[in-house]
């Protein structure tokens, strides 16, 4: 199989049998989450209308959640939920 | 959030850019959001001029895709209310006694001016191109007595009734000045 600079081989050296996927979901979440952190910050520190920023805070939380949603789903698709990883564990 | 003490002073203005420069940028996120989505399209429509790939062709509901696009999604989603908040925490509070100017440059870049109504000096209007001329957009120059001090703002709607009131509460704040302070030693 072809690896890119070998970066299969480095990421299972580094996360174990941790699926790619769910590294990348855990990333993209936490990032989106600092981002809406430092959006928040703004609006509710400079903001001078509580009222829209709490609208618009809203619409930002209700498409993001949906939009993760899919992400959620895609990924689930893909590959099973790390939380759902043990089921399939075996014990002899 | 911002404060202005409601007893002690009226607000008379808060002016911020024009829809249309709001519009403008969220169109641009807008086609940066479209491009990959438009680009596999063309691709897999069989794109003019480009060499037919035989084999190509990306399916837009398969888990990998649908991956990849709800995280761009997610991420240009972010980006339009950054551009919103670029947009709504940029802003002039006019008052009877002052005009505060919030310069939101970027995330944690922030200048904030006070200067008070009877150090206006000057207020000019200009308004240039065809969408500022035909939407009535332009950006307002206000200079205050002082070294090289010159503020202004871009693209705020309707100028002139902005140089209006803002000239209004000038010639009132001068007015209650001369008032207060009596000519002394005549």
């Amino acid at each position: 199989m072809f690896e890119p600079f070998n970066l299969a081989t480095l990421f299972s050296n580094i996360f174990g049998s941790f699926p790619f996927i769910w590294v990348v979901f855990l990333a993209v979440l936490a990032v989106y989450l600092m981002y809406s952190l430092v959006l928040g910050y703004h609006w509710f520190r400079y903001g001078l209308n509580p009222l829209t920023v709490f609208v618009m805070m809203g619409i930002y939380a209700g498409v993001s959640l949906l939009l993760l949603g899919v992400t959620y789903e895609a990924a689930s698709a893909i590959s099973t939920p790390p939380s759902e990883i043990s089921n399939y564990v075996s014990y002899k | 959030m911002f404060h202005i003490n409601r007893e002690e002073e009226k607000t008379i203005l808060v002016v911020r850019k024009h829809w249309f420069i709001l519009l403008s940028e969220t169109l641009g996120v807008a086609i940066l959001f479209a491009l990959p989505f438009g680009l596999i399209a063309w691709l897999n429509m069989g794109a003019p001029g480009v060499p037919p790939l035989a084999s190509f062709s990306i399916d837009l509901t398969s888990p990998g895709i649908l991956f990849v696009a709800s995280i761009w999604s997610l991420f240009m989603w972010a980006q339009l209310f950054k551009v919103w908040t670029n947009w709504y925490l940029d802003f002039w509070i006019v008052t009877d006694k002052r005009i505060v100017s919030i310069d939101q440059i970027r995330f944690f870049v922030r200048q904030m001016t006070v200067f008070r109504m009877e150090r206006i000096q000057d207020v000019m209007v200009e308004i240039r191109g065809l969408i500022s001329t035909f939407l009535n957009f332009g950006t307002l120059h206000v200079q205050t007595a002082g070294e090289d001090q010159n503020f202004y703002i871009r693209n705020v709607p309707n100028p002139q009734r902005i140089k209006d009131a803002i000239m209004s509460e000038h010639d009132a704040a001068i007015e209650m000045t001369d008032r207060t302070m009596p000519a002394q030693g005549l």
